[in-house]
């Protein structure tokens, strides 16, 4: 098995598996005390301080923070376990999701011992958030030519310029702001860049909502005019920020939120399906459409799927079954076909997240599991929507995630380096280019 | 099995995908291009001698004690190195199915003699399950095999019982992977058959669909390589064609989908070693597994011969090699969509939820 993209396969420890269970026990109870609503990319969209505070207060933001720094000295993949148990119940995660996925590390490995005492205890307790600064309106997928300037004065820094796509930038404490300071070497465009803490809240920061094409505000426009930064807020040295962007990259496109976006809306679609099963046989549905007439060597139970009526199964709480369509198409194995990739996507993921706790480089994986992952979750919106059609009236709250997922799905393989640009990683490491 | 004769089985199961390769890479260089596939004997007598032919047999039956880590390194580099071999059928299914039923499970047929030294035809074994009584199945290296040990399902209770090849009238047949093949109707309710339980029957199709599986899985890192070699070396317009990011996005797309096609297919083998065929989870990831190679398979073949052009559309093409054989095992033990729709059923009807499934 030499030279796999991918690493070894890895199964989670015992230990991992029981914060796991916890875990979802506790989001069950709180979905189920309608603390909050199962949604689809909530990583993005759903913002909730106070749920945030209460997950914080369990030990499950700021894992692998060290505890003299308030965090809980976790592992990575305890930190996996958890992230993906938020996700796949799509509990409102977005509040946390940047200041615990690359702020803290990223302040772990470069920042100094004063700016890890002042940032990393209330981000684990779930006071502080965080946004990125990266993109520009003329620097999407080439980061290394961002225009935000900064010039040297007295005690600090004056920086100037706009930052674009700042996720919850309305609602967040503070960014890393990525800032040329030094002019461009066309030679070496990767030099000369520095990575700024910045509060959001400071003189001279502006910020203006970007409202995506359903109404919903998540993005913003951050203008920096003219804002100090002294000293102690450059993060690491000056001139060290291409390096500080790029280390943390694995981490951040081959977890979990590049697979799960819409996985509430998968468990939504069965549960859908469930319920027209047990109400509403599908009438009029051909013998012999199922699998083990073909003379197929399937179990019996594999044949009843053709048609949606041959098996009777015990209906789950009435959720959605007053509201079962009175017919729905068979899925052709559409939904099975997601559920199987995304079962492979969540040991890829977790491979690689073993192999970033080894402290080895995964970049190509993770680059893979990004391409793979963002298509298969947008995929799922897609699938759902086919199958289901106009569903308002039947099931009002299933069509809604269908439209809030159709929406969200462009930016899955935007966000994060675009997924052509990824691609581009995948062929270097093959040794295309 | 305890993680410490998983661990074992895994350093087993390393050495010998190693000497299996070096066999393979051999028997691959004297292959025909032929549009179909026999077996060739030679290399099956070597996989006799070294035992590679039928490992997961218990000692006492001239197997190895082996199990689907083992068989799985094994299986997967003939799949990779292209070369037509039936060890899936002949020990993971035939042999495991006449281990299963007991002595005497042979009602009528002789259990396989080793290949003599004047070189006749070894005696190979495959397998097939007859589902309903007078329906004709399909049953692959028929016509290379000395016997058929069956799972005859047709009846209230599993039976299993062995005949001889010679005892079948068949239509043989060429698959679309080259591989001999035989539509047959099986006889049923055969006296002297040996009843097996209902979990011995289920098992038999998931062993095949894994089995198929870790083959598919094999052929398409083979594909992938391919496609980089390819690109890598065939100049158009003044430069390799992989210098284009049309082509590289093709290329990229092929290596991730055997990558996740292979992730897939070891989480299953490994959950198979650790905890059985019977278990849940395996069921699980088998079904998984299978689907997924399957639909991976659609992306893998596609791109790998438009990324080869015409050249790779030839017999003489050592891509047919690969490509021919996944899309013949795709359809086996089960279609891709039949599998989809399990994993459905198993979400739907099961015990566990959707997550817990998925994270099982």
């Amino acid at each position: 098995m030499g030279g796999q993209l991918v690493p070894q396969l890895v199964t989670e420890d015992e230990q991992t598996r029981a914060l796991r269970l916890e875990v979802r026990s506790f989001l069950r109870r709180e979905a189920a005390a309608g603390t909050f609503t199962p949604w689809v990319d909530t990583w993005l969209t759903r913002w909730d301080n106070d749920f945030t505070k209460k997950l914080a207060a369990r030990g499950w933001v700021g894992m692998t923070i060290p505890t003299e720094y308030g965090g809980h000295g976790r592992t990575f993949l305890e930190r996996f376990a958890v992230t993906e148990e938020l996700l796949a119940m799509g509990a409102p995660v977005a509040a946390q999701w940047v200041a615990d996925r690359q702020i803290a590390p990223s302040l772990l490995r470069f920042g100094t011992e004063e700016q890890k005492q002042a940032f990393l205890p209330k981000i684990a307790s779930g006071d502080l958030c965080f946004g990125i600064g990266m993109s520009e309106p003329e620097s999407g997928s080439d980061l290394a030519s961002v225009q935000t300037k900064g010039r040297r004065v007295e005690g600090g820094w004056r920086i100037t310029g706009r930052k674009t796509w700042t996720s919850g930038g309305h609602v967040a404490d503070g960014f890393f702001a990525l800032v040329r300071t030094e002019p461009l070497d066309p030679a070496h465009r990767h030099a000369g860049l520095s990575q700024f803490i910045v509060d959001l809240r400071a003189d001279g920061v502006s910020i203006d909502p970007i409202v995506s094409m359903n109404g919903g505000h998540h993005f913003n426009e951050v203008t920096l005019d003219d804002v100090f930064i002294p000293d102690d807020r450059v993060l690491g040295e000056p001139g060290e920020g291409w390096h500080q962007v790029t280390s943390e990259l694995a981490f951040e496109r081959s977890g979990p939120e590049r697979f799960l976006s819409t996985f509430a809306l998968l468990e939504e679609a069965f549960d859908h399906l469930r319920a027209a099963r047990t109400q509403a046989p599908l009438e009029n549905a051909p013998a012999g459409q199922g699998p083990a007439d073909s003379g197929s060597s399937l179990p019996a139970r594999a044949a009843t799927v053709g048609s949606l009526s041959s098996t009777a199964t015990t209906a789950s709480t009435a959720t959605t079954a007053s509201a079962a369509p009175s017919a729905l198409p068979a899925t052709g194995g559409a939904l099975g076909r997601h559920v199987a990739r995304v079962t492979a996507l969540h040991h890829m993921s977790l491979s690689v997240a073993s192999s970033l706790q080894a402290g080895e480089n995964a970049d190509t994986a993770a680059a893979l599991v990004k391409v793979l992952g963002t298509t298969e979750e947008g995929d799922i919106a897609e699938t759902v929507d086919r199958l289901v059609g106009d569903v308002a009236a039947d099931n009002p709250r299933l069509q809604d995630l269908v439209d809030a997922a159709i929406a969200q799905r462009p930016g899955f393989t935007l966000r994060g380096g675009t997924n052509e640009v990824l691609r581009g990683v995948v062929a270097r490491s093959l040794g295309l280019r | 099995m305890t993680n410490e004769q998983i661990t074992d089985a895994a350093e087993v199961a390393a050495e010998l995908r190693t000497v299996a390769a070096d066999i393979f890479t051999d028997a691959a260089d004297r292959l025909a291009d032929t549009v179909a596939r026999p077996l060739d004997a030679q290399v099956w007598a070597t996989l006799e001698e070294t035992g590679l032919a039928r490992l997961t047999g218990s000692e006492d039956s001239g197997g190895s004690d082996a199990g689907w880590l083992e068989a799985a390194a094994v299986l997967g580099e003939a799949a990779s190195a292209g070369v037509p071999l039936p060890l899936l059928e002949h020990d993971l299914l035939a042999g495991w199915l006449r281990d299963a039923a007991g002595p005497p499970a042979s009602a009528e047929a002789p259990t396989g003699s080793p290949a003599d030294a004047a070189g006749s035809t070894p005696a190979i074994s495959t397998a097939a399950e007859a589902v309903a009584t007078g329906r004709p199945v399909t049953v692959p290296w028929l016509p290379a095999a000395a016997s058929v040990v069956v799972l005859d399902s047709s009846g209230e209770r599993p039976q299993v019982y062995e005949i001889a090849a010679s005892d079948l009238v068949f239509d043989e047949r060429t698959s679309v992977s080259g591989e001999p093949q035989a539509v047959v109707v099986l006889p049923t309710g055969v006296a002297g058959a040996v009843e097996v339980s209902a979990e011995v029957a289920d098992e038999f199709r998931y062993r095949g669909a894994l089995g198929r599986a870790v083959q598919m899985a094999g052929a398409g890192e083979a594909i992938s390589q391919l496609c980089v070699e390819h690109v890598t070396t065939r100049v158009q317009f003044g430069r390799p064609i992989g210098k284009f990011q049309a082509v590289q996005q093709l290329v990229t797309d092929v290596a991730s989908e055997a990558a996740l096609t292979r992730t897939i297919v070891d989480r299953a083998v490994l959950t198979v070693a650790e905890h059985g065929m019977q278990d849940a989870r395996s069921r699980f990831f088998i079904a998984a597994a299978k689907a997924c190679a399957g639909g991976a398979a659609e992306t893998i073949v596609r791109n790998a011969h438009q990324i080869h052009g015409a050249i790779g559309t030839t017999l003489e093409h050592s891509l047919q090699r690969r490509t021919r054989p996944v899309m013949g095992w795709r359809r086996e033990f089960g279609s891709t969509a039949e599998w989809e729709t399990r994993i459905e059923e198993l979400v739907l009807d099961g015990d566990a939820d959707l997550w817990e499934l998925v994270t099982a």
